[in-house]
């Protein structure tokens, strides 16, 4: 049964990865992207990893998405779907970083070991023991994590009040 | 919830998540999709199947107040609501450390709390400094 599971979400995260890259209206796109994140935290799922999943679809399909949404609001709609789509050196770039990116999957699955002091299935993703290992062995990394999430408010105040034409 | 317990509590279902290996906590979310799925779909399935189908101009155009629509819908917007989908983003990722803390809350005891106090703390003041340089106000 977990077979099934895994050929439906594939199906899924494939037809919608496609869907994303192949329709002419960016919102459209970005829709589809909602669909291809909430495949790939049924994945999560089934690798036992429920927490990631969570995190997937609250922060990926959720938030994620709302910001690249309002990025494309942010542009004019109308003259990127007209615009010309040839790829130029882009396409080029892109073709080369994929390549790579398949080489190394390739490498993972034909027998890399997993870095020194890993192990690939040895991980308990439950919510429980990540949340005890958060407050108790990395409390200080999350000390950290909140300070760099205040940076980030505060740049984004700074920079947006800057770009509003008012120095308050 | 005690509805949607006996609404998914077929053996079938359970002996299905058992062979499937996944424990029966996702009962629930299953519960939580099928629901959903069913409120998105059977008011859109009602109004194309019950309503009478007479299309003219004025019934297809786009309705704002009654005023006849000036231009497109897709205008752009203003960076301000840009503003407000990234501290949204931001507070969204805050939200998702509560999450394991509330579940190993038991476990944790009092330092738990400090911790989770203190990681707070430190986001609330970003959301003060953002509210004191009014990047939450619309009119400006």
């Amino acid at each position: 049964m977990t077979w099934l599971v895994f050929v439906l979400l594939t199906v899924v995260a494939l037809a919608s990865a496609v869907m994303v890259i192949t329709q002419k209206n960016p919102v459209y796109s970005a829709l589809f992207l909602v669909l291809n994140m909430l495949s790939l935290a049924g994945f999560y799922v089934t690798l036992g990893a429920p927490v990631v999943a969570a995190v997937q679809v609250i922060v990926y399909a959720g938030a994620i998405v709302v910001l690249f949404l309002f990025v494309v609001m942010l542009l004019d709609l109308r003259k990127s779907i007209a615009r010309d789509r040839s790829l130029g050196y882009e396409g080029l770039l892109a073709i080369a970083l994929g390549s790579l990116f398949v080489f190394t999957m390739l490498l993972v699955f034909w027998g890399a070991s997993p870095p020194a002091g890993g192990t690939v299935s040895a991980v308990n993703g439950t919510m429980e023991q990540i949340g005890k290992g958060l407050f108790q062995k990395w409390v200080y990394p999350l000390e950290v994590c909140s300070v760099l999430l205040l940076a980030a408010i505060i740049g984004v105040v700074v920079l947006a009040n800057k770009e509003a034409g008012q120095g308050k | 919830m005690e509805f949607i317990k006996t609404l998914f509590n077929f053996p079938q279902v359970h002996e299905w998540l058992g062979q499937a290996g996944y424990p029966a906590v996702y009962l629930g979310a299953l519960a939580g999709a099928v629901l959903a799925l069913l409120i998105a779909a059977v008011p859109i399935l009602m109004s194309v199947c019950l309503s009478p189908s007479r299309p003219s101009a004025a019934k297809k155009a786009a309705y704002e107040c009654g005023v006849p629509p000036v231009g497109t819908a897709r205008e752009k917007q203003m960076v301000r609501f840009y503003v407000v989908a990234i501290l949204f983003v931001l507070f969204d990722v805050e939200t998702a450390f509560l999450f394991p803390w509330a579940v190993a809350y038991d476990m944790l005891g009092l330092f738990g709390l400090i911790e989770m106090g203190l990681f707070l703390a430190i986001l609330i003041f970003g959301y003060v400094y953002a509210w004191k340089k009014e990047a939450l106000d619309w009119v400006y």
